[in-house]
């Protein structure tokens, strides 16, 4: 089931929500099991299965665990999972590629969400071997963490740790509930109104033949995925947590304004969190982390990029995608950040973003050729014959291109305003909360007060306008893609 | 005193607090309980399509997902004041300066345009099913002649009122492409210039907020049409303009709901030779005495006029001409000239076929969308003097029943 669904929206989440409010206390961890089992089978019917096999393995293994040896084998079965259902078919067809051709793949379609809840349970066996958490606990309580329908199909990546107290007897609050709903809300309306809106551009140039594209046409697609795939994604994300606020959990945050960065170093300290805290936590330290020498560090952050591009989908472009990061992080570590502190704020930023923008290329194309062919469209290589060139400099812009910027001007706007933390501290300052207060209080008076109810009002009125529109895209428009269906 | 004030904020915070949860909880639960208890609608008359219905359940559509696909669509399409949602997406999409929903061009004027694309492929293989057919026909018929006309698309003839560098196919090359392909005997008329004439003097060749061209524009087809076969087209002068309504609000108004959209006036021409003209509709297939034809409302065995006034009071206005599509439809007229003409059509004939009146005294349109009987009868039975190709230039090059385009049953 997707957040941005009429099912979910308007049948699922009032009734789980309703219920896990009105049910007494000792009931609701297997209320959560329960109806997180209902949501992922709605998606998944077969492979909720394959969820139970996990969560009675992870459970038991828990408790079961000693030894390092023990320990392996937990991890070891999970990763066999994984490794199973999303990575077989690549490994079989490189294979194949060099010569095996009987070899024959399972040909399985990708359970849903199973990177996600399978990174959880590593974290588990790992935390519960160094102590962190204790292997001691319910099957009931662990099922509903495993399966918890917030962060289930696209993160964050929760720990136990983080949880554990909430999951033992957590307090609803009204306070937690509106806070829930605020997140919520803007996720829903940055994923349904903003990524679902500029993704039909990119729709356009991920069919197009990228041998026709005109420089510019490449670039609004290049431009229109960064957008599509931070704003769904950390639209995500923050339904989630806001979902997690509803329901008296309070997960980690996911992304922190990934596009502000300075750096591409600075870009990953806020992109995904949970998977790159991840990777440092249980790989990279792990390996030796940068205690055992330079070229040791070299070699695990090369290892680690590796694996972070194959995350996110078995294919070689994400391999290509991880290793480019891990080389830039690599470059930046040995010498280019030490040159760019002396480069002023916006160099830096553009710097950051380009080096992005050229990676969701890489990330969005189907194979590395489509990638490469994308990328010469990019840089003039294309032609613009696909679609209507504009004078005699077709292979720089061409009429298509001016049509959607045209039609996406004020979304793109949005879009570039909306990633920076502009509308969150405009947002606070005209609401009356947090550390800007133009809202004022009660205390400063008469006039105090009334901006007080004006930012009252003006709060209710933008989410609920947010909602209602978000809505309205929902039922008006067919594109509502999930994007996440490779990791 | 600061301890007061945080008093105060916090109780004012805690109002606040409840008015959102509480606004949030009702809208879940209240559209929820809305869409439980609403009966369910079979169609929707604005969007002019049938609407997704509860799905059954059944353990094989449970385990293979499929029930959950169709539960969303039945949830979507069945939603709460679903008119009233994608009107206020299309106003929010217009408001952000997009120039369409995906469905429709939000155009210049207060025009909407329909999206196509075409398919250079199909139409090279509609050309090789026009020239087969007139092969076979001009062997066994030499002196019967085959016209085939491009009614051409709204956003062709006022390209100016759409958005700025909308993209649009390459209409043009497209009919240019099939003047050229066409075999040499059949006579291709392409009103396109006549159209854009009349449009750029401000006449509505074509409606503003449907596909389809008006009975003016319509009109500018027939006469280049009668002029290409040697014919005097009838004066226009000579009908009697009337309008039929004046609030039509057609094809591309379901694809894009702006609430400011101005309706459209249906006019129709009228003369002598109409009046006491005869309309029946057949299936063209045995054994199907009652069975709904076509998209239309006429039964088989019945006699009715050229025009269809209860349509007026429907959405779709446009099925005031000839009462809608059918496989079959005679239209017998008051000229005594014996003169009988096949029509093979798409909507566009309809509002061109009273023209006709008085230079046939048979006109018999067949559609192919709901027709594939083989042509061989009309000739045999009814005489065929004149043929007639006549559709939307989109569905010249887009359409996939001309394999039905011959002589012979399938």
């Amino acid at each position: 089931m997707l957040f941005s669904s009429i099912t979910f929206l308007f049948y699922f989440l009032p009734v789980a929500l309703a219920l896990h409010w009105a049910l007494p206390r000792g009931w609701r961890n297997g209320f959560l099991l329960a109806a997180s089992l209902f949501f992922y089978a709605w998606g998944e019917p077969a492979y909720v299965l394959l969820m139970g096999f996990s969560i009675l393995f992870n459970y038991l293994a828990g408790r079961l665990v000693r030894g390092r040896g023990s320990l392996a084998l937990a991890v070891g079965v999970n990763l066999a999972l994984l490794g199973f259902f999303k990575y077989a078919d690549f490994v079989v067809g490189n294979i194949r590629l060099l010569g095996a051709a009987g070899l024959e793949g399972p040909g399985l379609p990708l359970p849903i969400g199973i990177s996600f809840y399978t990174f959880q349970a590593i974290s588990y066996q790992v935390d519960a071997y160094r102590g962190v958490v204790s292997g001691r606990r319910g099957l009931v309580g662990f099922g509903a963490y495993i399966s918890l329908f917030p962060q289930l199909i696209a993160g964050p990546i929760v720990r136990l740790s983080g949880i554990e107290g909430e999951l033992g007897g957590r307090e609803l609050s009204l306070e937690a509930f509106a806070a829930g709903v605020r997140l919520f809300v803007v996720g829903l309306g940055k994923k349904v109104l903003l990524a679902n809106n500029i993704g039909l551009v990119w729709d356009y140039y991920a069919q197009a033949d990228a041998g026709g594209l005109s420089v510019a046409g490449a670039w609004l697609g290049a431009v229109a995925f960064t957008f599509q795939i931070y704003f769904d994604f950390s639209g995500y994300s923050d339904m989630a947590v806001g979902l997690g606020r509803m329901l008296g959990f309070t997960f980690p945050r996911n992304f922190d304004y990934p596009y502000t960065a300075r750096s591409v170093t600075e870009f990953w300290r806020r992109w995904h969190m949970s998977l790159s805290s991840f990777f440092r936590d249980y790989l990279y330290i792990p390996l030796g982390g940068n205690r055992k020498g330079l070229a040791a560090q070299l070699r695990n952050i090369l290892c680690v990029w590796l694996l972070t591009g194959l995350w996110h989908g078995a294919s070689w472009n994400f391999a290509a995608w991880g290793l480019y990061f891990g080389v830039l992080l690599i470059v930046e570590k040995l010498f280019l950040l030490r040159l760019l502190d002396g480069a002023p704020g916006w160099a830096r930023r553009a710097y950051a973003m380009l080096l992005v923008v050229l990676s969701w290329v890489v990330f969005a194309s189907e194979s590395l050729s489509g990638a490469a062919a994308y990328l010469g469209a990019m840089f003039g290589l294309g032609g613009g014959a696909a679609s209507g060139a504009v004078g005699t400099a077709g292979w720089l812009v061409d009429g298509r291109a001016l049509y959607l910027l045209r039609s996406n001007l004020v979304l793109l706007a949005i879009l570039c305003a909306g990633s920076t933390r502009l509308p969150a501290a405009l947002g606070r300052a005209l609401a009356g909360r947090g550390g800007a207060r133009l809202g004022g209080t009660a205390a400063d008076g008469r006039g105090g007060a009334w901006r007080a109810t004006a930012g009252a009002v003006l709060e209710v009125l933008w989410h609920g306008g947010v909602f209602a529109l978000s809505v309205a895209f929902l039922i008006s428009s067919s594109f509502n893609p999930f994007l996440y269906f490779r990791f | 005193m600061p301890l007061l004030g945080r008093e105060v904020v916090s109780l004012e915070g805690r109002i606040r607090d409840k008015a959102l949860a509480a606004l949030f909880m009702a809208a879940l639960a209240g559209f929820c309980l809305w869409g439980l208890l609403a009966p369910d609608k079979a169609e929707s008359a604005t969007e002019n399509r049938r609407l997704a219905q509860a799905p059954a359940l059944s353990a094989r559509a449970l385990f293979s997902g499929r029930f959950m696909e169709d539960f969303e669509s039945y949830a979507s399409e069945q939603f709460p004041l679903r008119d009233a949602w994608t009107g206020l997406a299309d106003v929010a999409g217009f408001a952000a300066g997009k120039g369409d929903n995906g469905r429709a061009y939000y155009g210049k004027e207060g025009r909407l345009f329909q999206m196509d694309s075409f398919d250079f492929r199909q139409l090279d293989r509609n050309i090789g099913h026009i020239n087969a057919f007139f092969g076979e026909m001009s062997e066994k018929y030499p002196k019967v002649r085959l016209a085939a006309l491009a009614a051409p698309s709204a956003w062709n003839v006022e390209g100016a009122l759409l958005p700025d560098f909308a993209p649009v196919p390459d209409e043009r090359a497209a009919l240019e492409r099939m003047r050229d392909g066409l075999a040499g005997g059949v006579v291709f008329i392409d009103p396109s210039e006549s159209l854009a004439g009349a449009a750029a003097e401000g006449e509505e060749a074509y409606f503003r907020t449907d596909h389809h061209w008006t009975a003016d524009g319509a009109y500018l087809a027939y006469r280049d049409w009668s002029e290409a076969m040697g014919r005097r087209a009838r004066e226009k002068e000579s009908f009697e303009r009337a309008v039929a309504s004046e609030s039509f609000l057609g094809s591309t108004d379901s694809k894009a709901r702006l609430p400011w959209t101005r309706p459209d006036r249906v006019a129709a021409y009228f003369d002598e030779a109409q009046t006491g003209a005869e309309v029946t509709v057949e299936s063209g297939a045995p054994g199907k005495p009652g069975a709904p034809l076509g998209d239309g409302l006429r039964q088989e065995g019945r006699v009715y006029g050229l025009y269809d006034y209860g349509r007026l009071s429907g959405k779709d206005k446009y099925a005031f001409f000839l009462g809608g599509n059918y496989p079959v439809a005679r239209v017998r007229t008051g000229a005594a000239n014996g003169r009988t003409l096949l029509v093979l059509k798409d909507s566009f004939a309809n509002c061109f076929a009273p023209f006709l009146c008085g230079d046939f005294e048979e006109v018999i349109l067949v559609d192919l969308r709901y027709y594939n009987g083989g042509l061989e009868r009309f000739f045999e039975e009814d005489g065929v003097d004149e043929a007639l190709a006549l559709y939307g230039a989109e569905r010249l090059v887009n359409e996939r029943n001309f394999y039905r385009m011959r002589m012979g049953a399938g």
